[in-house]
């Protein structure tokens, strides 16, 4: 599906090698790691420096700040606009359901709170059936209620999808595998249980989420504090 | 002495010779004088060290206007219309980038303009940043919605620009009510004639008199 | 004497209808302060309001009154629009310039914001160069060159990875200002740092005092960190209660 080998690209990403198939890959690790830029160069709008880039085709990618990708005065029209560029006819009900947005449907794309922009985008992203998903710092800007609904959007999708976030709570829910960054260079590849339920977190100076911190205390490998929930409290 | 002092470019001029500047180079343009003006303002771009960040920059501005013209009036007139306006555009960039923003603040404050003017130079910089971010932005959210066309993508550009512009513009609004309080309006740098400004000044005067008085030169 | 004091304040932003803000009361005199609530419940235009943008910038209907005995800083949600200069330096220098002060005490004061703020290595950068961890440490050297006595942050973890944000909370404890006001919603890691909590929703105040206890006071749509939602106090409360229940059961 996808294969960096040995990617350089000045000093933001050293060496980078990784292999990426089905399923959610979350790519985690501080600011300035090379998360976005790693994105940007799977995404072909960076040629690295060095190595060997081979991905999909068709890439659909919801960059940092969703309310750059809309051009129409409402949600309505922006999701027949897309259809009408991905040359289908389908009706825009079907993918304003599905996305959850039918409520909004009437409303202006840039009216939209930060997570139902970021779904808008997610959707604006898939209609023209790219081979792969990226998303950049999903989390940014949502509360806790937009999350739980980007989560169950992003389950649903049955599409591979890489997403970059340092937001570890939410990447320990949603990611089946997780690549940790730090300083341009992969440190770790493995499924999220195993990179988080070690001490790679630790090494790049980030806290354990609340789960992991009871996981780690009830024996448990969980993904969320709600998992704990009925057992023990 | 280290220069503690806000710099983008290393040398600089009087404010008074770059408003002097400009209005020369105005003037030399409009009796087609044009080879005095590319001298002095090719030299002065050269040795302010910004030659290589305008060049894009002017590159942009007359690849376009040279076609279109072209297209209107001929190759040649079309030359020298271009040429005129990118010597225009680089005397105003010169004269807008040459005079360190503290010296023209002291001199607006002294006419009663607010000495935040004179920090425009830098402002302005800084809007460039931040407008390039968004239009790069912009162009990677279109590309990630599967919309191939280049010509689709520029004549969409402008939409979520103008939006983001906007917004923009009360971010600045904000930044500017906290950082440049009514009450603090005070200025410390009073600017000075130096020999660079003498030289300049003595070739645009000995330029603007030659042609008066009617003899060629080039 | 407060530093800050609202009286019943009435807020609607221009061409609304609806009052974002309603009959808030509230008196800031020191320590730090939280403000948490949802996205719209109003903590931004509270924020606004506490700062002077409103209606100085905003616009809009302000009635009630509000009382301001310190000089205040503030950092935007959005720190990158904020900062007006291309270099880190002049940046810095910029807000300086604007009092009277000699050369070598600005060059002594740039120096020391910036070591305060461990971006003296980024004086002579580029802003557009910058990581967002990086910039919004430049956007607080900016406010804090006006030595403000009150710093008000908006939603200052937004952009920040959870390393920062700790970097930036221990920030807060260095800086030793009057007070300091934050309003946040990613309250995991802040609030045992915090002196008191302000809950807003729905723009008015439904708690206001010592942090747990404001915090569970608060209905459930309110943001609260994880531990709080639980009912405990902090997180070890809840990991070793965790575990002294596994062994019950």
């Amino acid at each position: 599906m996808l294969f960096l080998e040995n990617v350089w690209y000045r000093s933001i990403i050293r060496g980078v090698t990784l292999k990426i198939e089905q399923g959610i890959t979350a790519i985690i690790g501080p600011n300035g790691a090379g998360k976005t830029t790693l994105l940007r160069i799977i995404a072909r709008i960076i040629k690295p420096d060095k190595g060997k880039v081979k991905v999909p085709e068709r890439i659909g990618a919801s960059w940092q700040n969703p309310y750059y990708s809309f051009y129409k005065t409402t949600v309505r029209e922006e999701v027949k606009f897309a259809l009408r560029m991905a040359k289908k006819s389908t009706n825009e009900e079907h993918y304003l359901k599905k996305f959850g947005l039918i409520d909004l449907a009437d409303l202006s794309p840039f009216r939209l709170s930060a997570g139902e922009a970021r779904i808008l985008s997610i959707l604006l992203a898939l209609i023209w059936d790219p081979d792969l998903l990226l998303i950049d710092e999903p989390t940014t800007g949502l509360d806790i209620y937009e999350k739980r609904k980007l989560i169950t959007v992003l389950r649903q999708l049955n599409k591979p999808i890489i997403i970059a976030s340092h937001d570890i709570d939410f990447v320990l829910e949603v990611a089946d595998k997780v690549a940790v960054m730090n300083n341009g260079t992969l440190i770790a590849y493995g499924d999220t249980l195993d990179i988080f339920y070690s001490n790679v977190l630790e090494t790049i100076g980030f806290p354990k989420p609340v789960a992991v911190l009871l996981g780690e205390a009830l024996g448990e490998r969980v993904r969320s504090v709600e998992e704990c929930l009925h057992k023990y409290f | 002495m280290k220069n503690a002092y806000i710099s983008t470019f290393k040398a600089c001029l009087n404010p008074i010779t770059s408003l002097l500047l400009l209005v020369w180079s105005f003037y030399m343009i409009s009796v087609g004088k044009l080879v005095p003006v590319g001298l002095v303002c090719v030299f002065l771009a050269l040795y302010f060290r910004i030659a290589k960040k305008i060049l894009p920059l002017l590159l942009w501005l007359a690849i376009p206007t040279l076609i279109v013209l072209s297209v209107l009036f001929g190759y040649i007139d079309a030359s020298y219309i271009t040429i005129k306006i990118v010597l225009i555009a680089l005397s105003a960039i010169i004269a807008f980038t040459s005079p360190k923003p503290q010296h023209v603040a002291y001199l607006t404050s002294k006419i009663g303009i607010p000495p935040i003017i004179g920090f425009s130079q830098l402002f302005v910089l800084r809007l460039i940043q931040v407008l390039k971010e968004a239009l790069a932005e912009a162009m990677n959210a279109a590309i990630g919605r599967g919309i191939k066309s280049r010509i689709k993508i520029i004549m969409l550009m402008p939409i979520p620009l103008l939006v983001h512009t906007i917004s923009l513009s009360m971010y600045l609004a904000e930044a500017l009510y906290i950082k440049y309080p009514p009450k603090m309006r005070t200025w410390t740098d009073k600017a000075r004639v130096s020999e660079k400004d003498i030289s300049l000044l003595l070739y645009l005067a000995l330029t603007f008199i030659l042609h008066n008085v009617g003899i060629p030169f080039y | 004497m407060a530093l800050i004091e609202l009286k019943n304040v009435y807020y609607k932003y221009p061409g609304m209808s609806k009052w974002i803000l309603k009959g808030i009361n509230l008196k800031i005199s020191h320590g730090k302060i939280l403000i948490a609530g949802s996205t719209g419940s109003g903590k931004t235009t509270l924020l606004r309001v506490i700062t002077g943008l409103i209606p100085e910038i905003y616009g809009g209907e302000l009635s009630g009154s509000v009382n301001r005995n310190c000089t205040i800083g503030f950092v935007p949600q959005n720190f990158d629009a904020f900062i007006l200069m291309p270099r880190v330096r002049d940046e810095i220098v910029f807000v300086l310039e604007n009092k009277r002060l000699s050369k070598r005490e600005i060059e002594c004061k740039v120096k020391y914001i910036a070591e305060m703020l461990d971006i003296s290595h980024l004086l002579d950068r580029d802003v557009s160069t910058l990581s967002m961890g990086e910039r919004q440490r430049v956007a607080i050297a900016s406010v804090l060159a006006l030595e403000p006595e009150v710093l008000v942050f908006d939603e200052p973890l937004a952009y920040l990875d959870p390393r920062s944000s700790r970097r930036f909370i221990e920030l807060l404890e260095d800086l030793n200002l009057k007070s300091i006001v934050i309003a946040e919603h990613r309250l995991d890691q802040v609030v045992e740092f915090m002196d008191r909590v302000i809950v807003i929703k729905n723009g008015e105040i439904i708690a206001d005092g010592e942090p747990f206890e404001a915090l569970s006071k608060a209905p459930p749509d309110v943001p609260k960190p994880t531990y709080v939602k639980f009912g405990f106090r902090s997180l070890e409360e809840m990991v070793n209660y965790a575990i002294s229940g596994k062994r019950l059961v």
